[in-house]
């Protein structure tokens, strides 16, 4: 199992009230997964948790054998480097950087992801220049431009690129198609989903959007399987969520 | 390394506020050093205001003041030298030369100093130049003077101009010595020192000037025309004190004693070395003063470089966020922070020395015309290299508080872009 959760309580201090109760959730390799929840409903929370920026309060969160709770923080921060992908929902970019450098950014934190990049591709540049064109985003004149003048859509590529970039067991899409049209939505998970096909990726994709959770393999209504989420007073878990 | 390199490109992403940062930093420590640097070419220029006389000798005062009258023209001597005493001091066979002075007599606020050629061939001044006429020549006629370089320039005189010479030391003396007018056959290059606020005539001249005059007035019905007085012996009656070189540096205690200890009449000699630090120790708190203000100017610098990066911070706590996601740890944070602070001091610091030996270069001959203070440009001295290290520290300290506000933030942002 990429993800196997396993009686997860999660709560921000001892004395706060609980914010995510998953009695189970599996993920299996090269799966596809579409997670679906109003806002409030713990979708950070649980991304924070599977990505190792915090950690269970009871129960476990394995992630590619490694449960995370038993890991120092140092040593999550280098897992997340080196198996996880993350695709935020806008401003994914560091504006001082250019377009390839955004793409390599993974492999100046992972040196395991800067070797398999570099296996694919002789230099770290051309891998991350194959995956852009794989993303179509090939005009030599785009990688020339400040990521700050690309488009949305086309700023959302570049940080798929990145996600991609040194091929991680586990991409993380949190609401990365909300900043973008309808019609640009479909194209950009399909791009995704051949991506992570490509390099036998498992992809987690949050979204509030339910228009999109056909195209997936399975879906998970975390307002459903949330069981703090359905007794708690929505509106202090909202300020929760927001602080 | 790789979190350095982000760090430079950042700083380069935001040339405009790291450009205006690093160029407050620069300029503060260009004055620190370059203040640093003045002020001990300043003590070392002014304690030489008079080297390579061994001992300044006068009628017995204290140290200080005989130094204020005899080097800076300041006060009057209480009584003079006989010259019969200063002929037999001069003939101590440790005396290698004399220089006597007679002071007493002002032109214009100027005061007039009574000597013999020797003067221009032993004053010393900043570590051993010797005085340097610029125009004309030293004086061979009973009646010539040499000026002073600021004695000329604020009075407009040039050679062969006509002056009179004032009784006594007052502005709007009523006693003058106009009957005895004084040619200016020289100009003397400006050394920074009170030798270019000194008319400088012979001894002889000033005996001249006074054959008629009796305890500081013209004698009723005595009148000596200037071309008499030639005729008559001018060998002056005293002096008001004189320089010394002696023929060997370790005779020096034993001559001084021998002028202090002089039977005829009561004597003073003293080291001007030792006397020009006791009067700079007087007057050299406004150097300490200007170097605090100078180390204040770098705290401004470095708040500068504060500001601009705690304000920078609320807007890359996206940055931040990003960098976490792709798997920085909130060390790296902190390094990131700390790098920007890191190359701002550090190229500020350079930037700073470049600065300063540049003015240098373009400065020295003005300060030296002007100030008659000589500043060599060589490497930095080792009290300089403590400044620069206290900077360096300074900013490393300074950058450490944004860098840990930022490693707070993302730790607890996480993931979580927070605007």
């Amino acid at each position: 199992m990429v993800i196997d959760i396993k009686g997860l309580q999660f709560r921000w201090q001892p004395s706060a009230p609980m914010v995510l109760d998953i009695e189970d959730l599996t993920v299996a390799p090269g799966e596809r997964l579409f997670i679906k929840g109003p806002s409030g409903s713990g979708k950070s929370t649980l991304l924070g948790l599977i990505s190792g920026v915090a950690t269970a309060s009871v129960g476990s969160v394995r992630i590619i054998d490694h449960a995370l709770e038993r890991l120092g923080s140092v040593e999550r921060d280098h897992f997340r480097a080196n198996h996880i992908g993350y695709i935020f929902q806008m401003f994914n970019l560091i504006p001082y950087l250019s377009v390839v450098d955004n793409v390599t950014l993974p492999c100046r934190f992972s040196a395991k992801r800067r070797a398999k990049a570099l296996a694919r591709g002789k230099r770290l540049n051309a891998e991350a220049r194959r995956l852009l064109a794989h993303l179509d985003m090939d005009h030599a004149d785009l990688h020339r431009r400040a990521v700050t003048t690309l488009s949305v859509g086309q700023q959302q590529r570049v940080a798929a690129a990145r996600a991609l970039m040194g091929s991680p067991e586990l991409l993380i899409a949190d609401e990365p198609t909300s900043s973008l049209d309808a019609d640009r939505r479909e194209s950009f998970i399909r791009l995704l989903f051949d991506e992570c096909r490509e390099s036998g990726a498992t992809l987690v994709f949050v979204s509030h959007d339910a228009s999109l959770e056909h195209l997936f393999d399975r879906s998970f209504d975390l307002a459903a399987v949330n069981r703090s989420a359905q007794r708690a007073l929505g509106e202090t878990l909202a300020e929760r969520e927001e602080v | 390394m790789a979190i350095l390199s982000l760090a430079w490109q950042s700083l380069l992403n935001r040339r405009v506020t790291a450009l205006l940062t690093l160029i407050s930093i620069a300029l503060s420590v260009t004055l620190l050093v370059g203040v640093e640097r003045l002020r001990t070419e300043a003590r070392a220029s002014f304690a030489s205001t008079l080297s390579g006389t061994d001992l300044i000798v006068g009628a017995r005062t204290g140290a200080v003041q005989l130094l204020l009258y005899s080097v800076f023209r300041i006060g009057d001597a209480t009584n003079n030298i006989s010259w019969e005493s200063y002929q037999d001091i001069a003939a101590h066979p440790k005396v290698a030369w004399t220089v006597p002075i007679s002071l007493g007599d002002s032109h214009r606020g100027f005061r007039v100093l009574g000597t013999t050629p020797a003067y221009f061939e032993h004053y010393r001044y900043a570590r051993g130049r010797q005085l340097a006429i610029e125009t004309g020549q030293p004086f061979a006629d009973l009646y010539d003077t040499v000026l002073g370089a600021e004695v000329a320039a604020e009075l407009g005189y040039k050679l062969g101009d006509e002056i009179i010479v004032a009784h006594g030391a007052s502005d709007v003396s009523f006693a003058r010595h106009d009957d005895k007018p004084f040619r200016v056959v020289g100009i003397l290059a400006r050394t920074g020192t009170p030798v270019d606020r000194t008319l400088h005539v012979s001894l002889e001249a000033i005996e001249a000037i006074h054959v008629d005059w009796q305890s500081g007035a013209p004698i009723p019905g005595m009148s000596v025309s200037a071309e008499q007085a030639r005729a008559m012996d001018l060998t002056p009656k005293a002096i008001t004190a004189f320089l010394m070189g002696l023929t060997s540096k370790v005779a020096t205690f034993q001559v001084q004693r021998y002028v202090n200890e002089y039977p005829e009449e009561p004597l003073l000699a003293i080291l001007p070395g030792v006397a020009l630090s006791q009067l700079w120790n007087l007057i050299g708190v406004a150097e300490n003063a200007l170097l605090i203000v100078s180390a204040f100017v770098v705290v401004v610098g470095l708040f500068g470089m504060l500001t601009a990066l705690l304000t920078s911070l609320n807007e890359r706590r996206r940055e931040m966020a990003i960098l976490r996601s792709v798997g920085a740890r909130p060390g790296h944070v902190f390094a990131l922070i700390m790098g920007e602070a890191g190359f701002l001091t550090l190229l500020g610091t350079l930037l700073g020395m470049a600065l300063l030996y540049l003015s240098l270069i373009l400065g020295r001959p003005i300060i030296e015309s002007r100030f008659g203070i000589f500043v060599p440009i060589g490497g930095p001295t080792s009290y300089e290299w403590l400044l620069l290290g206290a900077v360096i520290t300074a900013g490393f300290l300074v950058g450490s508080i944004p860098g840990y506000r930022a490693y707070r933030l993302s730790l607890a942002d996480g993931l979580s872009v927070r605007v």
